[in-house]
Parts: structure tokens; C-alpha cells; sequence
């Protein structure tokens, strides 16, 4: 059984757009359009797309914030409309990682707080809060007033909140955004780690360079659909994007530097190796220059 | 979810929502003067046309009282929600598995209490000097009074938390309900100026039983009757309170909480 499932999500929202002074127009706007994807136990997948494709929609909806118009979503088998409680019970949430989260309290206070929430008791909750605040290196501030945190001390605050309950599935809404390098670096090593103890996560995120390092498998969404879905190297694959094979030949007369695109590096070496060796060439240097994950999105959302 | 489960968690909303309000302190300190601002400026007002004298002065003081209180209940529910949708809070709360109802009622008491403290450390002096040990006395049963007419009051701003969630313009329509809650208490209008109809709604108001019912226990009058009625408001409005924000609240998450 998948951690996640989606199978044909729909949702539309209803827009008032201004037409005159008073005058407003009833305008629907679609933002799913039939969005299908499943997540295994012990994966991350990222949600990649543009402004306004459909992610953070996608996020609600298995979060239980957003009922769908149309179409079935599970998470550990549970319905996320029918049984949501038990969905709520079972997932950790990072929506918007700048904020929510009480200014006057602690961050510590803040943690405990919703560990209760979700059903810890008093001296639980105070013992994994510490246990987390430590995890996202924020023990040294954990007494310090939440008005007082920086954007990247509370988006790793949003990150123990959401593992505050030990949840199995995780859903991180661009965890990263807005972060100095250092802090979006802990995180990923976060969310490794938490993919190391089985979690199934879902990560949206705009840096395609961090989903490619951190993601097993990656949804392309644009206009509320899933265009394309594998891991970063089949999608590259399945778009046909070009790897760029550099090899700096030597013989007798000198030496050049052969540049060859493919689709196939694997067989592409073999034969620039065959022929340097019947032609009596020495390769000196060789480099394989992989396709990214930006070219295969920028290919696909640009359709 | 056992009760002592719930009881527990009903305990820990309260106490972190004592934390917030101990923790911005000045509104307290207001709860307890501003009745003796405004029942002080009434009846210097008053005075020009007729003696003021204490009693007169006493049900403006708790009519003031209850005013505040009624508006600060009424709000409690609609402004909390307001705060957390603002501060990227309410769509947390929502993702966890506690019932918002939990969440509303566990704060609303908490401003009950408050309310009711501020009640008796404003009303204590005054009472005192006014009826001495027996007026202390009868503070014990109106502030009973009090917590319960609160809970009609928390019923009418459930309602509006519900509104709250869909609509932006919270403090137009806060406004509106503080003007209303105003006239229909019966404690600063005079109803005879009042059409028949609307004193007939004024009478059905749970600010203006709690008012009727606070008034005749301080002056020792006893009140059974006009308790049948607060009990019966209290049902009444907590119904309509807890329907009305299940429907807005199922229509919100079909919309999306913007």
C-alpha cells in the first residue's frame, strides 16, 4: 500500500473579478486538473511547477484543509475527506514556514503547545519538543519570544512542528524558501535523514537543484496537472534531454577536444573510446556533462 | 479520545491562551477601569437633570460591566479566529486533529474567566462601599450569573467566527456587533424610545437577561425567573452558535481559508 495516494484530484475556485466600481465578475478558476501521483513508504517526492500550478492545492487537499471537487485521496489508506481526523493524526505539515506560530510564546512554549494538540501529554510533549528544537539546532534559543526568531530559525521551527507527533507521513510546502544557504543546507540533511526512518515525504519546492538532490522520484505539475513523473534521471530520459560528453584526445599531432551530445553517454563513450583506441588515440581527460533537472522542467512547463 | 483525554487537552488551549493574554497585560488594567470611566461620566451626565444617587449609579456601573464583558465574548471567538488566520495559524490548528470547537471553546472560557475577574475586582469597591458585606456577599452569585450568561454570548460569537472565516472586513462588522450589543442590552439606551418590536428583540438578547438577572441579585432582589430564561438563552444560542459555524466552516474548507 502506497503512503500517499492522489488519483484524479479536482478542485476549482470561485474568483469575484472586479469590473467597474461595484461591479464584480463571477470568473472560475481551475487549479487541479485531474492530479494523479502515489508516494511509497521511505521516499520523497517532489512537486515541482511554476507560480499557481497546482502545489500547495495539491498539499491542502492531502492535508486535509481543502476538500476536492472530484477525485480520491489517501494517505495510509485513510480517506482525506471521510476519515480526516485520522489523516490529521498522522501527518506532519509545514504550510508556511515564516509564520504560525504564537509571537508571545517561546518557540519551546510554542512546540509543547501543539504537541498537546496532537494528543502528547504534558511531559511528552516537553521531551520531544527539547529532542527537536535540538535536531533543528534551535536549543540555544529555545526560551527566546517566537517574535524574535529570524526566517530561518522559524521555517526550522515549522520543521519540528510538523514532527512534533512522530508522524509517518510528512507534507513540506517549500521549507526552503527564503533561506541563507547554511539553514536550506540543514534542512536537506533533515529531510534525509527523515526519509532514512521511513517516512514518506512530500516536498514542493522552487529549487530544482535541491529536489534533484534530495527527491527519489519527481512529479512536473503546470496548470494543475501532472505532466511528467519519475525520478530526476527518467524524466530526463523520458524528455530525451542531451548529455554532453567532452573528451580531450592526444596523439602524435597533438591534441583536440571532442564535444558530442546523446542521448546515451553510456554507448556514446564506448564508441568515442573504441575509435580513439583503433586510431591509436590517447583520451586524457573525459567529462559527462548531465542533463539538469531546470532544462527537463523548463522543457516541460514551456510546452 | 477518552474524557480525561479531552479534559487534558481542554486544559492545555486554556493554558496557553492564559499565557498569551498574561502576557499583554493593558487590557486587563482597562477591563477594570473602564466601567468606572464611563458609569462615572453617566451619571455626572445624569446629574444635570436628576439626583444621581447610588443605586442609580451601581446599575449604570454593572450595566457598563455587563456591556463590556458581552462585547468582549461576543468578539473573543471571531477575533481569535481573525488573529490566527492572519498570523498563518489557523490552517495549523485545522491540520491538527482537535476539533476547532475545542479549540474556540477552550479560549472563549478562558476570556470568561478573565472577564469575570475583571468583574469582581472592578465591582468589589463599589459594592462594598454601596451594601456593604451583604453587597459581597451577593458578588458570589452574580459572578455565577455572569459565567453563565457568558456561554449565550459565546454561542452569538461562534456564529460570527464562522463569518469571520469567509469574510476580511472583521473590524466593520465587530463594529456593527459592539453598536448593537450597545442598544439591545438595555443598560445605556432607554428602551421606552424604542419601537415595540425591537424591545421585544431586546428582551430575547442574552446581554439584556444577564444584565436584568446580574442587577437584581446585587440589589438582593433574587432572580429564578429571569434565570429559567438565561439557561433557556444559553441553549438556544449555543445551538445556533455550533450549527452556524459547522456549516461555515465545512463551506471554508471547500473554498480554501484565504
Amino acid at each position: 500500500m502506497s503512503a500517499v495516494e492522489a488519483i484524479d484530484l479536482r478542485k476549482s475556485f470561485i474568483s469575484y473579478e472586479r469590473v467597474g466600481l461595484i461591479k464584480r465578475r463571477k470568473a472560475r478558476v481551475n487549479a487541479l486538473n485531474g492530479v494523479s501521483l502515489s508516494i511509497k513508504w521511505g521516499e520523497v517526492y517532489g512537486l515541482l511547477g511554476p507560480n499557481g500550478a497546482g502545489k500547495t492545492t495539491t498539499v491542502k487537499i492531502l492535508s486535509t484543509l481543502l476538500i476536492p471537487d472530484s477525485g480520491l485521496a489517501r494517505v495510509n489508506g485513510f480517506d482525506v475527506v471521510k476519515e480526516a481526523g485520522r489523516v490529521r493524526g498522522i501527518i506532519g505539515l509545514v504550510l508556511y514556514p515564516d509564520k504560525g506560530f504564537y509571537s508571545r510564546l517561546s518557540g519551546f512554549e510554542n512546540l509543547v503547545y501543539f504537541g498537546r494538540l496532537y494528543g502528547l501529554s504534558r511531559a511528552k510533549a516537553e521531551e520531544r519538543g527539547k529532542e527537536l528544537l535540538k535536531l533543528v539546532n534551535l536549543d540555544w534559543a529555545a526560551n527566546r519570544p517566537y517574535e524574535e526568531y529570524s526566517l530561518g530559525m522559524r521555517a526550522r521551527l515549522s520543521i519540528a512542528r510538523a514532527l512534533i507527533h512522530d508522524p509517518p507521513v510528512v507534507f513540506l510546502d517549500e521549507p526552503t524558501i527564503g533561506l541563507d544557504p547554511v539553514s536550506a543546507r540543514s534542512i536537506r540533511s533533515l529531510i534525509k535523514s527523515l526519509k532514512k526512518e521511513g517516512r514518506a515525504i512530500l516536498l514542493t519546492s522552487h529549487n530544482l537543484w535541491e529536489v534533484e538532490e534530495v527527491c527519489d522520484r519527481v512529479g512536473i505539475i503546470s496548470e494543475g496537472k501532472v505532466l511528467v513523473e519519475g525520478s530526476p534521471r527518467d524524466i530526463k530520459d523520458k524528455l530525451g534531454l542531451r548529455y554532453i560528453i567532452e573528451a580531450e584526445v592526444s596523439g602524435d599531432s597533438g591534441s583536440s577536444i571532442i564535444r558530442v551530445e546523446t542521448t546515451d553517454p553510456v554507448a556514446e563513450l564506448r564508441r568515442i573510446m573504441l575509435e580513439a583506441e583503433d586510431n591509436g588515440l590517447r583520451i586524457s581527460r573525459i567529462r559527462v556533462n548531465e542533463p539538469t533537472l531546470e532544462e527537463a522542467y523548463i522543457k516541460v512547463v514551456s510546452k | 479520545m477518552r474524557i480525561t483525554d479531552k479534559l487534558s487537552l481542554f486544559w492545555a488551549i486554556m493554558v496557553n491562551e492564559f499565557k498569551i493574554v498574561s502576557r499583554e497585560p493593558g487590557g486587563l488594567i482597562i477591563l477594570i477601569i473602564m466601567p468606572y470611566l464611563v458609569a462615572g461620566g453617566m451619571a455626572a451626565m445624569a446629574s444635570f437633570f436628576t439626583r444621581v444617587n447610588g443605586v442609580d449609579f451601581i446599575r449604570q456601573f454593572i450595566g457598563f460591566e455587563v456591556i463590556m464583558v458581552s462585547v468582549i465574548m461576543v468578539q473573543t471567538g471571531a477575533r481569535f479566529l481573525n488573529e490566527e488566520r492572519s498570523g498563518g495559524r489557523l490552517e495549523a490548528l485545522m491540520a491538527t486533529p482537535v476539533s476547532m470547537y475545542m479549540v474556540l471553546f477552550a479560549t472563549s472560557m478562558v476570556m470568561v474567566l478573565v472577564n469575570v475577574g475583571a468583574y469582581v475586582v472592578a465591582s468589589l469597591p463599589i459594592i462594598y462601599g454601596a451594601f456593604g458585606l451583604s453587597g459581597l456577599i451577593r458578588l458570589i452569585p452574580s459572578m455565577i450569573i455572569i459565567i453563565i450568561g457568558l456561554m449565550p454570548l459565546y454561542g452569538i460569537g461562534l456564529a460570527l467566527a464562522g463569518v469571520v472565516i469567509r469574510i476580511r472586513d472583521v473590524d466593520a462588522l465587530m463594529n456593527v456587533v459592539t453598536s448593537l450589543i450597545t442598544v439591545l442590552s438595555g443598560a445605556t439606551y432607554p428602551l421606552y424610545v424604542l419601537p415595540k418590536w425591537i424591545n421585544a428583540i431586546v428582551v430575547a438578547m442574552p446581554m439584556y437577561q444577564l444584565y436584568q438577572t446580574t442587577i437584581s441579585i446585587i440589589m438582593g432582589n433574587g432572580a429564578s425567573a429571569l434565570l429559567y430564561g438565561l439557561i433557556a438563552s444559553t441553549v438556544a444560542y449555543l445551538m445556533l452558535g455550533v450549527f452556524t459555524y459547522g456549516r461555515i466552516e465545512r463551506s471554508v474548507l471547500k473554498s480554501g481559508i484565504r
